[in-house]
C-alpha cells in the first residue's frame, strides 16, 4: 500500500468539499432570506403561480396516494344524505358554501379559499373524499373529523357530496333541516318544556312526535332525561365519539342540555304494534358465552342511565352495536359494562338483535322509570 | 465435634415455635378431615423414617472415622456392605412406598350421602348442593356436615384450576370437560380456608374459598332454611333495575342471570369476590363501583353509572340476603 494518495482520489475530495460549501452557503442564503421577512405570508397576497402549482400538486399526490386502499362501502343507501346533509349545513357550508347558500366571506379570505364543492365528486374518488374528510389538510384552513377513531361517519358526507351538484337549494335544505327553516329556529310554538332552539335536534332527530329524517339518526322520545344528559356529555367531551355529534354538543349551554333532555324524556310513547317473538339472547342471554340478557339492562324496568332500545331504526342500532363491537375507543359511565358484553356479539347476533329490537313495541316502556 | 444437649434443645425449640406459626385455617399441619390426617400422618411417617435413616448413617459414618479397630472392620466387611447398602434400603423403601401407594389409592366409600359440585371460575368458585329435593346454590363459601362422607364433583368453566383446602384434605385439579372426585369427612367444627392451587391467569392469588365445617343439625338447618326472596323491596328493584339480575340470580325473584355467583345467601357470606374483601356493606358497594382496581381483571363491570346513594342502597339490600 502506497502512504502516498493517489491523483484520483485528491480529485474527488475537491469535488466534495466544494458540494458540501455549496450546501452549506445555498442553507445559510435560506435561512437568510426566511430571517429577513422578504417573503410575504400574507393570504391576501395569493402565491406565486409557479408556487401554487407547486403545492397542488403535491396536495393531490398525497391524498391519492394516502387514500389508496380504502375500501369505500355502498353509498347509495337514502338514509346516508340526510346525515351528512345535516353534517355539512353546520360544520361545512360556512366555509364551502351550498346550494343558494353563499360561504362566509370572512373564511373566503383564508389561502387557499374553501372551494366550492359542486365539482368535488369529478376531481375525487370516494375513498380520496372519504380521506379528506377525516384528516382534513394542513397549512390549509380544512380540519379533521372530530371522532378520531371513527370510519363510518365519514361516508355519509361522502355519499352527500356526490349528491351535491344536483340540489336545488329547496332540495339541500329539506335534506340539511328536516322541515325547518333555519338550524337555531326559535319554534313558533315553543313547547314548555322544549323552550326554544328546537331545531337544533329536531332537524336530524325529529321533534318527538316526527321520525328522525335518516335510519341511521336514533330516535330520542323515550329516553329518559339521565341518559340523554349523560349521552350530550359523553358527547361533548369525546368520551363517546362522534364526529356529527361533538360540533353541536359541546357548543350547547348547561340549561339547553337539559331543557332538550327533558323534552325528549317526556314525548309520551307512540305505541307501535306488531311486536315480534321474543328473542332469546335478548330476553336470557347466553350463559355459555358469558352474555347477559340485554334486556336486563335495557328492558322494561331499566335503570334510568341505561337507553331503551325498542322502536329505534335497526339501521342505528347496527350503526351503534358494530362500534361497540369493533372497540372504538369509548369512555363515559356505561362503557365498562357494555364494552365487555359488545366484543362478544358475532354479526348474526347483531343483525337478530337489531331486527328484534327495531320490530319491538316501545309498550312495555310504560312500566319504565 | 459433638453437639451439645444444649444446642439440641434450643434447635428442638425454635423448629417447635416455627412450625406453631405454620398452624390456623389454611395450613396441612392441622389437619381437621379424613384426607388431610392421612396425609399428614404420611407426612409424619416419611419424615420420622427419613431422619432415623440419616441417624444411622451419620452414627456408621462416625463410627468408620473414630470408632474402635474392631467396628471399623466390620463395617468393611462386606456382610454389612449388603446388609447395610441393599437389603435395608430395599426393605426400607418397599415398606414406605406400599405404605404411600396405600394412603394415596382412591377410596370409594360408596355414595357419599352428601354431593356438591364445584365449578372453578375465572376467579371464584361456583357451589352446587344435590340432595334429597333440595338443590341449593351458592358460591366461594361450602358448608359441609362434620362426621359425613362429603363428594366434592369438580371441574373448570374455562382453564385449569386446583381445588386445595389443606386442613381438610390433599389437592385436586379442576379441568375443563372432565369431572375430578374428591371425598372428604371433616372430623370436627370449624372454618377451613382453599386456595386454587393452578395458576389460572391474573387474579389467580384472589381466587381462594372458605370451607364452613357444622355439626350436622346445623347443616341440615341450614340446608333446608328458606331461601325464596322477597322481590318487593327497594332494594331489590334498583337490583333488577341495574341490570344485576342479568348475570346474578336471587332465588325466588326475577333476577335468574347464571353467569356470575349466585346471591340469594350473598349477606350470610364472610367474605366478598372470592375471600378478596370482608363483607361488610361498604365493600359490596367498593365492589360493585370499583372492582376491578379490588380485583383486576375480574369479570364483574364497575357501575359507574349509579350514585353514592344507589350503592348504599344495593349494598344495604346485598348484606341483608342471609
Amino acid at each position: 500500500m502506497s502512504p502516498r494518495p493517489s491523483k484520483p482520489r485528491r480529485k474527488i475530495s475537491g469535488i466534495v468539499t466544494i458540494a458540501v460549501a455549496a450546501a452549506l452557503s445555498l442553507t445559510a442564503g435560506v435561512m437568510l432570506f426566511a430571517w429577513s421577512g422578504l417573503y410575504s405570508v400574507a393570504a391576501s397576497e395569493g402565491h406565486f403561480a409557479v408556487v401554487d402549482k407547486f403545492l397542488r400538486f403535491g396536495m393531490q399526490s398525497s391524498v391519492r396516494t394516502h387514500a389508496y386502499g380504502i375500501q369505500a362501502p355502498d353509498l347509495s343507501d337514502p338514509d346516508l344524505l340526510p346525515l351528512g346533509a345535516g353534517h355539512y349545513y353546520g360544520g361545512c357550508m360556512p366555509c364551502h358554501g351550498a346550494p343558494g347558500h353563499r360561504p362566509n366571506a370572512v373564511f373566503q379570505q383564508s389561502l387557499p379559499p374553501p372551494p366550492g364543492l359542486a365539482t368535488a365528486r369529478d376531481t375525487w374518488r370516494d375513498r380520496e373524499l372519504f380521506w379528506l374528510v377525516k384528516h382534513g389538510l394542513k397549512y390549509t384552513g380544512m380540519p379533521g373529523w372530530s371522532a378520531r377513531d371513527r370510519n363510518d361517519e365519514q361516508w355519509a358526507l361522502v355519499a352527500f357530496l356526490k349528491r351535491l351538484p344536483d340540489l336545488s337549494k329547496g332540495e339541500y335544505e329539506a335534506l340539511a333541516l328536516g322541515g325547518y327553516d333555519q338550524a337555531r329556529v326559535v319554534s313558533e310554538e315553543p313547547s314548555k318544556t322544549f323552550g326554544a332552539d328546537i331545531a337544533q335536534c329536531a332537524r336530524c332527530h325529529g321533534d318527538g312526535t316526527t321520525a328522525p329524517t335518516s335510519q341511521l339518526i336514533p330516535r330520542l322520545q323515550g329516553q329518559s332525561t339521565a341518559y340523554l344528559l349523560q349521552a350530550l356529555d359523553d358527547y361533548a367531551t369525546g368520551a363517546r365519539q362522534s364526529g356529527v355529534m361533538q360540533p353541536i354538543a359541546s357548543t350547547l349551554s348547561e340549561e339547553q342540555k337539559k331543557t332538550f333532555a327533558t323534552h325528549y324524556a317526556s314525548v309520551p310513547q307512540s305505541k307501535r304494534t306488531g311486536s315480534v317473538a321474543g328473542l332469546a339472547l335478548a330476553a336470557s342471554g347466553d350463559v355459555e358465552r358469558g352474555i347477559p340478557a340485554c334486556d336486563s339492562c335495557h328492558g322494561p324496568g331499566r335503570h334510568e342511565t341505561y337507553p331503551s332500545l325498542a322502536g329505534q331504526s335497526q339501521k342505528y342500532l347496527v350503526s351503534q352495536l358494530r362500534l361497540w363491537r369493533d372497540g372504538i375507543p369509548r369512555s363515559g359511565p356505561l362503557s365498562p359494562i357494555m364494552a365487555p358484553i359488545a366484543l362478544k356479539l358475532t354479526d348474526a347476533d347483531i343483525e337478530a338483535l337489531t331486527a328484534h329490537y327495531a320490530s319491538s313495541s316501545g309498550e312495555a316502556d310504560e312500566t319504565s322509570r | 465435634m459433638k453437639l451439645r444437649a444444649e444446642h439440641m434443645i434450643v434447635g428442638t425449640t425454635c423448629v417447635g415455635v416455627l412450625l406453631s406459626g405454620c398452624g390456623g385455617e389454611q395450613s396441612v399441619l392441622e389437619p381437621k378431615g379424613d384426607g388431610a390426617h392421612s396425609i399428614s400422618l404420611l407426612a409424619q411417617v416419611l419424615f420420622i423414617s427419613g431422619a432415623a435413616v440419616l441417624m444411622i448413617v451419620v452414627v456408621a459414618l462416625l463410627l468408620a472415622l473414630r470408632g474402635p479397630e474392631r467396628l471399623r472392620a466390620k463395617l468393611s466387611g462386606e456382610r454389612a456392605i449388603v446388609a447395610g447398602g441393599i437389603a435395608f434400603p430395599s426393605i426400607v423403601l418397599t415398606a414406605l412406598l406400599t405404605y404411600g401407594f396405600l394412603t394415596m389409592r382412591p377410596t370409594d366409600p360408596g355414595l357419599a350421602p352428601v354431593r356438591i359440585a364445584v365449578e372453578g371460575k375465572q376467579w371464584w368458585w361456583r357451589v352446587r348442593y344435590d340432595l334429597e329435593q333440595l338443590s341449593v346454590e351458592t358460591a366461594n363459601e361450602i358448608r359441609i356436615p362434620v362426621g359425613t362422607p362429603v363428594e366434592f364433583a369438580l371441574t373448570s368453566a374455562d382453564v385449569m384450576h386446583s381445588f386445595w383446602v389443606p386442613n381438610l384434605a390433599g389437592k385436586i385439579d379442576m379441568t375443563p370437560g372432565r369431572t375430578t372426585r374428591l371425598t372428604v369427612v371433616a372430623r370436627e367444627p370449624g372454618i377451613m380456608r382453599g386456595q386454587c392451587a393452578e395458576f389460572c391467569g391474573g387474579p389467580h392469588g384472589l381466587m381462594s374459598l372458605r370451607v364452613i365445617a357444622m355439626l350436622p343439625d346445623a347443616f341440615q338447618e341450614w340446608m333446608s332454611r328458606n331461601r325464596s326472596r322477597n322481590s318487593s323491596s327497594a332494594g331489590h328493584q334498583l337490583f333488577l333495575s341495574a341490570g344485576c339480575g342479568g348475570c346474578h340470580s336471587v332465588t325466588g325473584t326475577n333476577a335468574d342471570g347464571r353467569i356470575g355467583p349466585d346471591l340469594t345467601d350473598v349477606g350470610s357470606r364472610a367474605m366478598l369476590a372470592a375471600e378478596t374483601l370482608p363483607n361488610t356493606a361498604e365493600n359490596v358497594a367498593r365492589w360493585i363501583a370499583s372492582g376491578k382496581s379490588i380485583k383486576p381483571e375480574n369479570a364483574m363491570p364497575e357501575f359507574k353509572n349509579l350514585t353514592a346513594d344507589e350503592l348504599t342502597m344495593l349494598a344495604t339490600y346485598l348484606t341483608s340476603l342471609k
